[in-house]
């Protein structure tokens, strides 16, 4: 488009391309090449596993042709539907489990409880989608031969861990004793001595359930 | 490592790359630069020790069925482990002045019986990696180097354009 308008001449009729035009056309040719060649490759590698773990909601028809030509506060809710389903789950089972730990336990009203444990479930879903991408995308740029899978299956497991310990961490948070924290060790490192033990309760919280998880598993065969 | 001239210098015709986590920050490797460089450790190192305790509480429940189990296990691992960081280190070295990422080509047989051993050869591929603690560990050891694998082949395309517009 920018290379069009610098070719116009005062007159308005068109006049020959300048080099860095022609130069932009070309990079910009290279990049839908290799975009296609990406895409077609890619299409070649898809098998159920990877539709199955990447399926979300904005597949479903109904759901894009809702959210087309959607703007302002509907881009969340696009950028929600490009989560996968799976995430989706984990998050709600997360948050109604977390909040009925926080009234059960902790007696905090579920006006609280609710909204605090969907916020961390929610940030949780946004960091393992975000390390997801980086992840897959890493391993996919190496060019490995199965790329595709690889990164798929790298950025499934390491974006579910990441949305699994943010979310437990955000529950950690909401459940720390702040009072007696701040309180013992003066503000800032009262703060700095909440978060760490949040962090510790967090890695303790993952292991028990891959250690359940084991468990789960061997207990079939 | 080469230094580019002023961004305020830059002919307007010349554009510059926006890379993942890094945006246009990668070209002066200012402040900017290096406060996502300073994160993407700090963050990496997070999930670094999230991925860990996961390993570690599998480990754990091995151990309580079978000590000799879980010793195995350890060895397996590490040796797995070790191997898959020095193959992805070699891959990326190898790749270190490639421009372009060229996405491997292979086509899917046309023979079912193939197509079937190549969709669950992808799957084994796939689970093989994912219990493979040692790939986590190559990606957070290359977010320290020097130039990361995410704004390297942009710092290579930029070069060659100043090159070739002789600047």
């Amino acid at each position: 488009m920018n290379a069009r308008e610098e070719a116009r001449l005062a007159n308005g009729r068109f006049g020959p391309w300048q080099d860095s035009g022609i130069q932009g056309f070309d990079a910009a040719k290279a990049e839908l090449e290799s975009t296609k060649t990406s895409l077609a490759d890619a299409a070649t590698h898809e098998n159920l596993l990877t539709k199955a773990l990447a399926f979300s909601p904005s597949d479903i028809p109904a759901v894009a042709d809702s959210l087309k030509g959607a703007d302002g506060l509907a881009n969340l809710a696009r950028a929600a539907a490009d989560i996968p389903v799976i995430d989706i789950a984990a998050a709600g089972v997360g948050t109604y489990f977390g909040a009925q730990q926080d009234i059960n336990e902790f007696h905090r009203p579920a006006a609280i409880a609710y909204p605090a444990e969907a916020a961390s479930n929610v940030a949780g879903l946004a960091a393992g989608a975000w390390v997801g991408g980086v992840a897959g995308g890493a391993v996919a740029g190496l060019s490995v031969a199965g790329a595709p899978v690889l990164g798929v299956a790298a950025g499934v497991a390491a974006g579910g861990i990441v949305a699994i310990g943010v979310g437990d961490f955000g529950h950690n948070l909401i459940d720390e004793n702040w009072s007696a924290d701040i309180h013992q060790h003066g503000v800032v490192m009262g703060v700095a001595d909440g978060i760490g033990d949040s962090a510790v309760k967090t890695g303790k919280d993952i292991g028990h359930m891959a250690s359940s998880v084991w468990h789960g598993i061997t207990s079939i065969f | 490592m080469q230094r580019f001239p002023p961004r305020s210098s830059l002919p307007r015709t010349i554009e510059i790359e926006k890379v993942p986590m890094f945006g246009t920050s990668w070209y002066e490797r200012g402040f900017g630069y290096w406060v996502r460089r300073v994160l993407m450790v700090v963050i990496g190192a997070g999930i670094l020790a999230l991925i860990f305790a996961a390993f570690q509480g599998v480990y754990n429940g091995i151990r309580q069925d079978s000590a000799a189990g879980a010793s195995i296990a350890l060895i397996v691992q590490t040796v797995y482990s070790l191997a898959v960081i020095v193959f992805f280190a070699v891959r990326a070295k190898r790749r270190w002045h490639t421009r372009v990422t060229e996405p491997p080509r292979f086509r899917m047989p046309a023979n079912p019986l193939a197509k079937v051993g190549y969709v669950v050869a992808q799957i084994l591929q796939g689970v093989a990696i994912v219990v493979c603690f040692g790939l986590y560990a190559f990606l957070f050891l290359a977010t320290l180097t020097p130039e990361t694998i995410y704004d390297r082949p942009a710092r290579l395309r930029m070069a060659d354009l100043l090159r070739s517009r002789g600047l």
